[in-house]
């Protein structure tokens, strides 16, 4: 019996039961709570309220700048005649700079020769004798200075005061800063003299590209 | 959609077109006007650096009709101090005097031509006029003439010194011990 019932109820669920709708969805009333259409006006006017505002915030914006624009223009106007002037006489100085400069290039130089002269007698040992110095500090291939001379004393002396004097010219404070390289490069005997004669060759640095001399 | 459909939408839901409407304008404003608005910042930026600049000048140029002053009058005493190429006479004068002054004998003096500058350098406003000059007399001499012509009114730069002991006897005897060969440049105008 039971097993009967069970059975009638499942099919009554499976059909449903039919009855015509004739109910108008769009001309029936809100029922809700809280209406739909609540919730679209609110969501509407707060977008709108929202990018009416950030609309509002970048127009007044592109305002100041124009103002602002406005306001520099006119600044520069005021000091439009001082600024020509201005600009009319910095040029005049930078004019006259420039002989300045092209002469404050054209006389630089390592060192002067009658720098070159002292220093180079300031640093002469007794047993050494200069006779010839050939100084070329602006050659644009080999800037070189060469100096020949006597070194007296016996040959072993005479050697060893040569290559002394070469050692201090390397370690000259005037010269270390000047000369990439001091190389003695002759010593001979001269017997009519009874000497040894010598040539130092002394490299001079080659300038950094915009670097300074002293 | 019709014209009617529409009508009766916004009398149903009046709020909620107008604020779509509104949306709408926005949009559009936002996105035809961003040139404009890109124009107006650009421009303001670059008035503002105008400003910037001429109020910068304003502010440094406060003493510079003086210094100018100044400077012009630096220059012109500059340009006295050039060595003028065509007026060879008065250019020898310089060694001549100081010939005289330091003691030296004057072996030779020659102004030799204005070298053309190498093709590609920077233009320049003189030229180096070459001189070569020999001289002899003692160390004492000699050194005074060469410091001189390096400390005188003239812009001068020595590209080549050669100093000769004079040795009796040989090819450049002198009782004066001392000869002095050099090539010189003066700053001048051609």
């Amino acid at each position: 019996m039971l097993l009967q019932l069970k059975k009638r109820d499942s099919a009554s669920t499976a059909a449903p039961v039919w009855h015509p709708n004739f109910r108008n969805f769009e001309r029936l009333p809100d029922t809700k709570v809280v209406r739909t259409t609540f919730f679209i006006n609110a969501a509407s006017l707060a977008i709108a309220i929202t990018l009416a505002g950030v609309t509002g915030w970048v127009e007044y914006q592109s305002h100041v700048l124009v103002q602002q624009t406005e306001g520099a223009q006119a600044a520069i106007d005021t000091q439009k005649k001082q600024n020509a002037e201005n600009l009319r006489l910095t040029k005049l100085f930078a004019d006259e700079e420039k002989k300045f400069a092209e002469a404050t290039t054209f006389v630089r130089t390592p060192i002067t020769t009658s720098a070159m002269i002292l220093e180079l007698g300031a640093t002469l040992p007794p047993e050494i004798q200069i006779e010839y110095v050939d100084l070329r500090p602006h050659d644009e291939t080999n800037p070189s200075c060469i100096v020949r001379g006597k070194a007296a004393g016996t040959k072993d002396q005479a050697s060893g005061a040569a290559s002394a004097y070469v050692e201090t010219l390397r370690s000259h404070p005037v010269f270390k800063d000047r000369f990439e390289s001091v190389n003695l490069t002759a010593l001979n005997a001269d017997p009519r003299a009874g000497v040894m004669v010598f040539e130092i060759v002394m490299q001079f640095k080659t300038p950094a590209k915009g670097g300074k001399k002293s | 959609m019709t014209g009617a459909d529409l009508i009766a939408f916004f009398k149903k839901q009046p709020i909620a077109v107008l604020g779509g409407l509104v949306v709408l304008l926005c949009v559009l404003d936002l996105y035809f006007r961003a040139d404009a608005r890109a124009e107006t910042q650009t421009q303001f930026e670059a008035k503002e650096k105008e400003l910037q600049i001429v109020d910068s000048n304003i502010r440094n140029g406060a003493a510079l009709a003086e210094q100018t002053a100044a400077m012009q009058e630096a220059g012109r005493q500059f340009e006295a101090r050039l060595i003028r190429a065509s007026q060879l006479a008065v250019n020898l004068q310089v060694f001549y005097r100081l010939e005289a002054e330091t003691g030296v004998k004057l072996l030779d003096v020659q102004q030799s031509a204005i070298a053309a500058p190498p093709r590609n350098a920077p233009i320049k406003l003189y030229s180096p006029i070459p001189y070569s000059v020999s001289v002899q007399g003692a160390f004492d001499q000699v050194f005074d003439f060469v410091r001189r012509l390096e400390t005188g009114p003239q812009f001068a730069r020595f590209k080549q010194v050669t100093f000769i002991k004079a040795t009796a006897g040989g090819e450049n005897t002198s009782a004066d011990g001392m000869i002095v060969n050099f090539t010189l440049e003066f700053l001048g105008t051609p």
